[in-house]
């Protein structure tokens, strides 16, 4: 595995900061979409709605910068027809921002369904159900956001595994609610809204492993998208 | 032995390996361990390296890593410099390229050059193109000559801009239309391979975009080896890529694999404007 990419060091300069900027502002971009995550889990667990409001501003703000990089990647692209490493990092960036983005949908349908859901008391509850996947999922978002940081290959592939518990953590949750349901068919609109949550984080742990997939394809050349984790380990040995 | 030469031979022993696939199948040309020497300055090591029947290769790298240097030893262009020295072995087919016994005219007629800077002899468009099959006695009559001359022009893409005018001078011509003529002139005598070197640098975007159409096109039938200093050429016109550095073959391998994800560092560091 190679552990190391060098992204500095053009004979142009401008060429250096215009990178630096375009890797700098999805960072920044992965912060928002962070910190959206963690007001709709905030929001869950202190039962406050105050804070979804700041998940919806932030969407706004996300959708802004993910057309500013997409411009930016854009203009890299005709000025200075990036090669090899270069053209990898522009490629691996438009198409991170992309899942950056729909994380951060996701992360306002799961706000909207919390805020549903602290209008009912019963829905709630099942609701709270959720916090534990929640903050995997929160991590998992941290990891990767560092993952693209640090442009490591291993990290990468760690994310992979700690994204296969999360699909686990997922099934249990459906299970729970299948049951919840069965219980008393009343429970069933309350249920339903707590599966599409469930199914928004679990989504936003695929959105993650596909940034980690693209930070593979940055580091080493090698697209490992669609392989499972041991053939993911055996084409990167 | 004197210290020149001791330290000459310390260089050639210096060994290294070429990254990638340089070797092929069936190959049109073969090299073998080919050393260039300009008097005592060694100017190409220990290069390995087949050149694919009908495929196009670029030699790129940074100035003076040797190049073009590379590219006049496929049809002894390089003797015509006397302090320049080649060893190793280089055929054609199975030929030896620098067997004391081959005609150096014909193997030129074989391994056909197009330079850099469009070189049309001071004759008429049509003379220009006859000149080369006159002279090796490839027609038996004039209207053999024409069909040969017409046909080269139609390859070239240049037949229905100069079919009116033949008889005027060529350095009338544009600079992109002299260089498809000298183009033109390369092809008329047939050959198995031709040789680039630089053939676009002199000429404007859109001069370029029609001889790179034509490089594609003469591939179909013609071995190609091009020099270019454009990585966006050499992206576009070839399958394989052959990337020099101080005289070494650092890499060869699949043009799409070069531009997206080169073995060697080196390799990786000049395409991305990391070393001039």
């Amino acid at each position: 595995m190679n552990d190391d990419i060098k992204v500095g060091r053009h004979i142009s300069r401008q060429f250096d900061q215009e990178l630096d900027e375009v890797r700098s502002r999805v960072l920044k971009m992965g912060g928002l979409v962070e910190a959206q995550l963690d007001k709709a889990l905030e929001a869950l667990r202190e039962g406050e709605t105050d804070v979804i409001v700041d998940v919806e501003k932030l969407d706004h703000k996300i959708n802004e910068m993910e057309m500013q990089i997409d411009e930016e990647c854009t203009q890299i692209l005709a000025k200075r027809q990036p090669t090899a490493g270069d053209l990898r990092l522009i490629i691996a960036t438009t198409k991170s921002v992309r899942d950056l983005e729909r994380i951060g949908d996701e992360a306002e349908r799961v706000a909207t369904m919390i805020r549903h859901a602290l209008e009912n008391e019963a829905s709630l509850k099942a609701f709270k159900g959720l916090l534990s996947l929640g903050e995997h999922v929160k991590e998992l978002l941290h990891d990767t956001l560092n993952t693209y940081a640090r442009m490591k290959t291993r990290s990468a592939v760690k994310n992979i595994r700690k994204d296969q518990d999360i699909d686990e953590e997922y099934a249990r949750v459906v299970m729970r609610l299948v049951e919840y349901m069965k219980k008393d068919p009343d429970n069933i609109s309350d249920a339903l809204d707590v599966m599409w949550a469930a199914r928004s984080l679990e989504r936003i742990g695929d959105h993650c492993i596909n940034i980690c997939e693209n930070v593979i394809y940055l580091v080493e050349g090698q697209d490992v998208r669609h392989s499972d984790i041991d053939t993911i380990k055996e084409q990167l040995a | 032995m004197n210290t020149a030469q001791q330290s000459m031979t310390e260089i050639v022993k210096e060994t290294y390996q070429t990254s990638g696939h340089p070797l092929l199948d069936d190959p049109k040309m073969r090299v073998r361990g080919a050393n260039v020497f300009y008097a005592q300055k060694q100017a190409i090591f220990d290069v390995n390296l087949d050149i694919g029947k009908n495929q196009v290769i670029s030699m790129i790298g940074p100035s003076g890593c040797g190049k073009s240097t590379f590219l006049r030893c496929l049809n002894r262009m390089n003797d015509t410099i006397d302090i320049c020295r080649v060893e190793g072995q280089l055929l054609l087919e199975s030929q030896d390229i620098y067997d004391k016994k081959i005609d150096v005219v014909e193997l030129r007629a074989r391994v056909g050059m197009v330079f850099q800077k469009p070189n049309p002899f001071p004759k008429s468009i049509y003379e220009n193109v006859a000149y080369g099959a006159r002279i090796h006695g490839l027609t038996d009559n004039k209207v053999q000559l024409d069909e040969l001359v017409e046909k080269s022009l139609i390859r070239c893409g240049l037949w229905n801009e100069v079919k009116d005018r033949l008889e005027e001078p060529a350095t009338g011509l544009s600079g992109g239309q002299q260089q498809r003529l000298c183009i033109a002139r390369a092809i008329a005598v047939n050959p198995e391979v031709i040789l680039m070197d630089e053939p676009c640098s002199a000429l404007d975007p859109i001069a370029t975009a029609t001889v790179e159409e034509l490089i594609h096109e003469l591939s179909e039938n013609f071995t190609i080896c091009i020099v270019t200093h454009s990585m966006q050429q050499a992206a576009r016109v070839s399958q394989r890529t052959a990337y020099f550095h101080l005289g070494k073959l650092i890499e060869v391998n699949d043009t799409s694999q070069v531009f997206t994800n080169p073995e060697h560092q080196l390799t990786e560091e000049y395409i991305t404007g990391r070393i001039g």
